[in-house]
């Protein structure tokens, strides 16, 4: 964890906004994997008034600051950049606040953002997916806020994000960049992700549209509260590329909740709403027709990445650069992952 | 050591770090009481894999002989024939520890699957049937190991 502590959050905000500024109620999110997470409550006097508000600080990991970082995400900065450049679309997305490029000032690279309300759901512990199957079950307006989530991000084009590298090639520079991090992380050729590989390759799908990609939309990534779907977060991943991406990577088993065993309900997308209504609501909202083949190749192109990122920290822990025992864990969900690009695969090729 | 059982020991501390170690962790410290939880975890799915390892290399290596025989006969190609008749040499002809039995397993079944992709499609589709039963008993393998049971295909 960079030095993320009260005294310096007190004089990083207290420098943004003027003022002496108290901290407190800091909390750490240890949940995520790259990316060091603080919420706090930071109140201050200045000339408008008694301000008193809940903040997050996203900082550099200390292996990204030892130059460590790995996998194909985007730095802090294009991070905060992309989160800015979604203020004003129809995406809840946290407020920007600041970007500080001074690693100096919490031991690593950070931007700080409002808070919002809400817990993201763990759709790995069945207490989650019961909650969310209920908001499918019911009246509840979420799944529709799910789809209203997707297509406001896909409103943007490569215009709105120009930090954000174009591709003419888009697909191979996607099966590339992802095979490479594979290749880096496997001690073995594994047969059934080797045939994934060469179908990839092989049925490579015609991209007519490139829009700004979350490239991680899942409702593990957003925040709920009670009806609401308060924040989309964890936009390390966007990129430009096909917008059926998302919608593909949503309707994986993985993020079902599937991990060995089936699950309750697996024809819920993210535990929450039916695949097909999914992409029948979407091409309702946004008039881009959801072509269910690209859908279905990202389905199975998203669990290659997944297992892939799994298998990228299970590689750390085995050279002993990692310190956390999930890396180790990870392993687990391989097996899982394999299937699910399987059950795709084979379709076509026996 | 004969003592105990290597299994059941990875299981007894699964059972301690959930039940005594975790909780007495400070709730204030939410990353060392996680690290608990997928130590925890990570214990039970290794005693289940020492448990079972042996038992899993010889029914992918049994699947693998038949698919291999399998999937020779649509193929008429003598360089592809050649290279399944060599991969189900190498298979049968293994030898050492279950994870190095495993690893030729997998070579084997990769060098086949890649031999198959040069024929015609049909062709292709035909041979390549019998191997994927080999992935499918080798997931169901790995998958079993870690608590699936057999009837949840």
């Amino acid at each position: 964890m960079a030095d993320v502590t009260a005294a310096a959050l007190e004089a990083s905000l207290g420098d943004h906004v003027g003022a002496e500024v108290s901290v407190s109620d800091r909390h750490e999110h240890v949940e995520g994997w790259s990316r060091d997470t603080v919420s706090f409550r930071a109140s201050w006097t200045d000339a408008d008034g008694d301000h008193d508000r809940r903040f997050v600080v996203r900082a550099e990991s200390d292996e990204q600051v030892d130059g460590g970082r790995h996998g194909p995400g985007n730095d802090v900065e294009t991070e905060y950049r992309t989160m800015a450049a979604v203020q004003d679309a129809a995406v809840p997305v946290p407020e920007t606040i600041y970007w500080e490029p001074d690693a100096s000032v919490l031991g690593g690279r950070f931007f700080v953002v409002g808070h919002r309300p809400g817990t993201a759901p763990i759709v790995w512990e069945r207490e989650d997916r019961e909650r969310l199957y209920e908001h499918w079950d019911g009246s509840s307006d979420l799944p529709d806020q799910f789809v209203d989530a997707a297509a406001g991000i896909h409103e943007l084009g490569p215009a709105d994000v120009p930090f954000l590298d174009r591709h003419e090639d888009y697909v191979d520079w996607e099966i590339d960049r992802w095979e490479r991090v594979y290749r880096e992380s496997t001690p073995r050729r594994e047969p059934a992700v080797e045939e994934a590989i060469r179908w990839f390759r092989a049925n490579k799908p015609d991209v007519p549209e490139h829009t700004l990609v979350h490239g991680d939309f899942r409702i593990g990534n957003m925040l709920v509260d009670g009806e609401e779907l308060s924040a989309v977060l964890d936009w390390e991943l966007a990129r430009v590329g096909d917008p059926m991406y998302d919608l593909g990577y949503a309707a994986t088993r993985y993020f079902s909740g599937k991990l060995i065993t089936p699950i309750e309900r697996p024809e819920l997308a993210s535990s929450l709403l039916e695949r097909e209504w999914f992409y029948d609501e979407y091409e309702r909202k946004t008039g881009r027709p959801v072509d269910r083949d690209r859908v279905r190749y990202w389905r199975a192109f998203s669990a290659f990445v997944m297992m892939t990122i799994s298998l990228s920290r299970v590689h750390r822990f085995r050279e002993g650069r990692a310190g956390d025992v999930r890396s180790a864990w990870l392993q687990y969900t391989v097996p899982g992952l394999i299937e699910d690009q399987l059950a795709i695969v084979r379709e076509d090729r026996t | 050591m004969p003592y105990l059982d290597p299994a059941e020991v990875l299981r007894e501390l699964s059972r301690y770090t959930v039940s005594e170690i975790r909780p007495a962790i400070p709730e204030d410290e939410a990353f060392v009481r996680g690290q608990a939880g997928s130590m925890a975890s990570t214990l039970r799915f290794l005693a289940g894999e020492l448990e079972g390892m042996d038992a899993a290399v010889a029914t992918q290596r049994e699947s693998l002989l038949d698919a291999l025989a399998a999937a020779r006969e649509p193929v008429e190609d003598p360089h592809v024939s050649s290279v399944l008749a060599e991969a189900a040499d190498r298979v049968a002809d293994a030898e050492g520890t279950p994870a190095e039995i495993e690893n030729e397993l997998l070579a084997a079944a990769d060098d086949a699957l890649t031999a198959v992709d040069t024929l015609e499609d049909e062709t292709a589709r035909r041979a390549r049937a019998p191997l994927y039963a080999f992935l499918d008993t080798r997931l169901d393998a790995q998958l079993g190991l870690l608590g699936r049971p057999a009837t949840d295909g």
